[in-house]
């Protein structure tokens, strides 16, 4: 037996014992990096699902507290971004001009209105205030541009009559999203759902007068994939396929002979800037630190 | 929401992980005591290094960093889990043991199982991993006389486990 004087001297040979008795288990690098991918998707899609029907709720690597519930369209709220104890520190700058500087070209890009923009600098800290409508957006702000091609409901199927977006509900399965002219679409479970990553999107002119314009996007591989077996698929006589950027739906993918090649078209009534914006937004490739912070909100009265 | 990536995987990550999954296997079952759960450590240890592997791998040292998150999903887990001691030698697939010093392996390791999570966390970190004082301190965020603290108290119960076990062995 040995003696209480040694112990130090035997307790790492101990452990590489009992460690030696574990049969080594094998890691698949792609499984871990599509797991990764997956839940912070999801973990991401919780937030706006919560954030939509203001609920009380968590998220984030710390458990931060939405305390956004029963907003009024009125209401002012202020997202506030802190670097969560698990992220490099000191966070990789944005690019030129600072993280303020960052935020306002991005606030521009989502045509987001009203949005005060206040940085900490004694450690990471960034407060975003803007309006009650827009709090899932606010809160997106550090993510990469989103693509994904939902399963929408005609209107006048269930749930019933369009509502404004500041009135969003959970119909059960369902969630409603705005489109573009602010009023609500529902829009099917997750599972229905695909997200898609783009390769590259730009804005192109397909007819004359200044509502012309529509964005092009060229997707990966998987995304092509996803986007034929999705819209390939037979789905109820009030569904339908329809795009959205960033929780705003755009509308109908126009499928062209180059979709087998994983190029898309949607929005073909946007104006020059309009189309440019949403372009940018989609080749946009965030900001990780604003991405994976945890996040706070509160509300203020308008 | 993010963006789905392109599904190959970030460069370098899976040689990292080749390379290095199985010595943080080791680490993560002598902490948890069970393999399922170290695997299912290892394996979100991994999966929270990869979202920002673009960072991680610049650094000098990646694996120090997944070692730290991987102590701090430990931590997480035995707070949720409370603090109930691991079973010894569970049937859990491990391979039969050849360490001739049965007895002694076993009241020892029975003893670590017994000490509270930081505390085993610490001494598998300095005397398994062979991690320096300051170096332990880093990746659990404690203080440098806390790891000091902490590793001696450590020994000092597997002291008295093991006298224990010695005064049976004699009185048997």
């Amino acid at each position: 037996m040995m003696d209480s004087v040694d112990i130090e001297e035997r307790l790492p040979e101990i452990l590489t014992a009992e460690a030696d008795r574990y049969e080594l288990p094998v890691f698949s690098a792609q499984h871990i990096a599509e797991s990764a991918v997956r839940k912070g998707f999801w973990r991401q899609r919780k937030v706006l699902l919560l954030a939509a029907v203001g609920l009380l709720g968590t998220t984030g690597a710390g458990g931060a507290v939405i305390a956004a519930a029963g907003h009024e369209a009125h209401d002012r709220v202020t997202v506030t971004f802190r670097l969560n104890e698990t992220f490099p520190y000191p966070p990789t700058a944005p690019p030129a001009g600072g993280v303020q500087e960052w935020l306002r070209n991005r606030v521009h890009a989502e045509g987001l209105k009203d949005v005060d923009i206040t940085v900490r600098q004694d450690r990471f800290a960034v407060a975003v205030k803007g309006r009650a409508a827009d709090l899932e957006r606010l809160r997106m702000l550090g993510l990469p541009g989103h693509l994904s091609l939902l399963r929408v409901w005609s209107s006048g199927t269930v749930p019933t009559s369009a509502q404004h977006c500041t009135e969003l509900q959970k119909f059960g399965p369902a969630l409603q999203l705005c489109d573009s002219s602010g009023t609500a679409v529902n829009v099917s479970g997750e599972r229905d759902n695909a997200d898609l990553h783009v390769v590259e999107a730009h804005a192109e002119q397909r007819s004359a007068g200044p509502d012309g314009w529509t964005v092009v996007t060229r997707l990966d591989a998987a995304g092509a994939q996803s986007l034929s077996n999705l819209s390939g698929q037979v789905i109820g006589a009030h569904e339908r396929m329809w795009l959205s950027v960033d929780a705003t739906v755009y509308g109908q993918p126009a499928l062209t002979d180059a979709a087998r090649d994983g190029v898309v078209e949607f929005g073909s009534g946007f104006t020059k800037q309009e189309a440019t914006d949403l372009a940018t937004i989609l080749m946009t490739p965030g900001y990780d630190a604003l991405a994976n912070a945890d996040t706070t909100v509160t509300v203020t009265g308008g | 929401m993010k963006r789905r990536p392109p599904p190959s995987v970030e460069p370098g990550f899976a040689e990292f992980v080749a390379a290095r999954s199985a010595a943080l296997f080791r680490t993560a079952v002598l902490i948890a005591g069970d393999r399922h759960v170290a695997e299912d450590l290892v394996q979100s240890a991994l999966e929270r290094a990869y979202r920002h592997w673009g960072r991680v791998s610049g650094m000098d040292a990646p694996e120090a960093y997944v070692r730290r998150i991987l102590a701090n999903l430990a931590a997480d887990h035995f707070r949720t889990a409370g603090r109930r001691p691991v079973e010894l030698l569970d049937q859990d697939g491990a391979a039969p043991d050849v360490y001739p010093h049965v007895d002694e392996h076993v009241a020892v390791i029975s003893a670590l199982r017994e000490l509270p999570p930081r505390m085993r966390t610490v001494l598998v970190l300095r005397y398994f991993d062979d991690l320096t004082e300051t170096q332990v301190a880093e990746m659990l965020g404690i203080a440098v006389g806390t790891v000091k603290s902490q590793a001696a108290r450590g020994l000092a119960k597997l002291r008295e486990s093991m006298d224990r076990s010695e005064q049976e062995e004699r009185t048997a």
